[in-house]
């Protein structure tokens, strides 16, 4: 993944194409997919913080 | 030292820079009054813009009808509508000049569609949200500005594709998530651009490409008249014209036709008038919308005979104009609920954040290389310690 954590981007993207295009549980899903990248960078900042 | 760099990468870096510097005030106020937009429901509800209907019940479309020509007898009737998702309860009157065959000084007055009295005859084009829907959809310069907004898009976007070309090399010695502190404000600031520019990448492409294809909005229906329904008007030339004030058959009737030729799911949207740009001197034009996910955000249409109330035509709507209709959603992000809403908002000011910490970046730069010329600043390593 080292610095290649732009392309999680394409995670947003499909998760908002299938939020569009499904109801119900797709868009859940959706949701899911599409805050990988923020849920991943706060997680790596949060590591990154943390003092070794 | 200066890592040795590729043209490929000096190009793209430059192309960052400079898309993205002419992009920068733009974009601030995108992100600004977006910020606001992606709550423009909610905003108009609590200053009660479209007012609520009273409840759900029978829906009197009617006496709805009736009361919109009782309360404008000197003006034609341009268009009803009906919006079940996002105001329910609820129908929309335009109306005009008798002359007028397009939008542009039209009224709009709402009825409830409970109890078939108007509720309310507020322009939302005129409200807070209103306002703010103009800057930031067409800068106050009508469909010009919605050029410009297209192009300020296609800047965005270019500035997104070259900002991942130039991505790796400049982070390969630095941990993601890792911002460099108490080493000047240049590398933290460098850091934090990288960083949150990796975070708001995909979301920052859907919205500006949605954007860029939103921009065309304006020329794409122009082209659809001059071509699909010039075809259609031209069909029907020597059709009789109807009275625009009183149309022989009655909007009610055009609607119960139009629900019985539509597919399952699928309801009543908007009734155009005939006479209008967007009709023939003797049809209706309804538009015809899903109710959930996808067909929510299509449109079907169909045309109907004023004299027989007769489906004349079903309008097959071309591709460019789907894509128009898709990319709304997809820009504003009003097709999730809250949390959505939610996420959007949290990708505005955070893309609000990049834009200016960009824009600081290239000035300090500048300012930098004004102070000390000698020095090389177009590679990799200019910006490591």
């Amino acid at each position: 993944m080292k610095n290649r954590e732009p392309w999680l981007g394409l995670l947003t993207v499909a998760g908002l194409t299938a939020m569009l295009l499904g109801e119900g549980l797709v868009d859940v899903a959706g949701l899911a997919v599409a805050v990988v990248p923020l849920a991943y960078g706060g997680l790596a900042w949060r590591r990154a913080r943390r003092p070794s | 030292m200066t890592a040795p760099v590729s043209r490929w990468f000096r190009f793209n870096l430059r192309l960052h820079r400079w898309t993205s510097v002419i992009a920068t005030l733009p974009l601030l106020v995108l992100c600004l009054t977006g910020t606001v937009l992606i709550f423009r429901e909610e905003i108009d509800a609590a200053l009660g813009v479209v007012p609520g209907g009273t409840g759900e019940g029978e829906q009197r479309v009617a006496e709805c009808l009736a009361t919109l020509e009782r309360s404008f007898p000197d003006q034609r009737v341009l268009s009803v509508g009906f919006d079940p998702l996002n105001h329910p309860g609820v129908m929309l009157g335009v109306v005009a000049a008798p002359e007028d065959t397009g939008f542009d000084r039209a009224r709009l007055a709402y009825f409830d569609l409970a109890s078939g009295r108007m509720i309310g005859d507020e322009d939302p084009a005129e409200s807070f949200t209103g306002v703010l829907f103009e800057l930031h959809a067409e800068w106050f310069l009508g469909p010009v500005g919605r050029l410009l907004g297209a192009l300020i898009g296609l800047l965005v976007v270019v500035s997104l594709v070259s900002g991942l070309v130039i991505y790796a090399p400049y982070v390969r010695r630095i941990a993601y998530g890792f911002i460099r502190v108490g080493r000047g404000a240049r590398l933290k600031q460098l850091d934090l651009h990288n960083f949150v520019g990796a975070v708001v990448l995909g979301w920052a492409f859907v919205v500006s490409v949605s954007g860029f294809l939103l921009g065309f909005s304006t020329i794409a229906l122009g082209v659809w008249q001059v071509t699909d329904l010039a075809a259609i008007r031209a069909e029907y030339q020597g059709a009789a014209p109807v009275d625009v004030l009183r149309p022989p058959v009655s909007a009610l009737r055009v609607i119960e036709v139009a629900t019985a030729h539509a597919q399952p799911g699928w309801g009543v949207r908007s009734v155009l008038y005939p006479g209008m740009d967007l009709t023939t001197p003797a049809h209706y034009a309804v538009l015809l919308g899903g109710s959930e996910g996808l067909d929510a955000r299509m449109i079907d249409a169909v045309m109907i005979d004023a004299h027989t109330g007769e489906v004349a035509r079903d309008v097959a709507l071309p591709n460019y104009l789907h894509a128009m209709f898709l990319s709304e959603p997809l820009h504003f992000g009003d097709y999730g609920g809250l949390p959505l809403k939610l996420l959007w908002s949290a990708c505005n000011l955070l893309t609000l954040f990049i834009t200016a910490n960009g824009a600081w970046l290239f000035f300090d730069r500048r300012r930098a290389q004004r102070l000390r010329p000698g020095r090389a600043a177009e590679g990799v390593g200019d910006e490591e310690p």
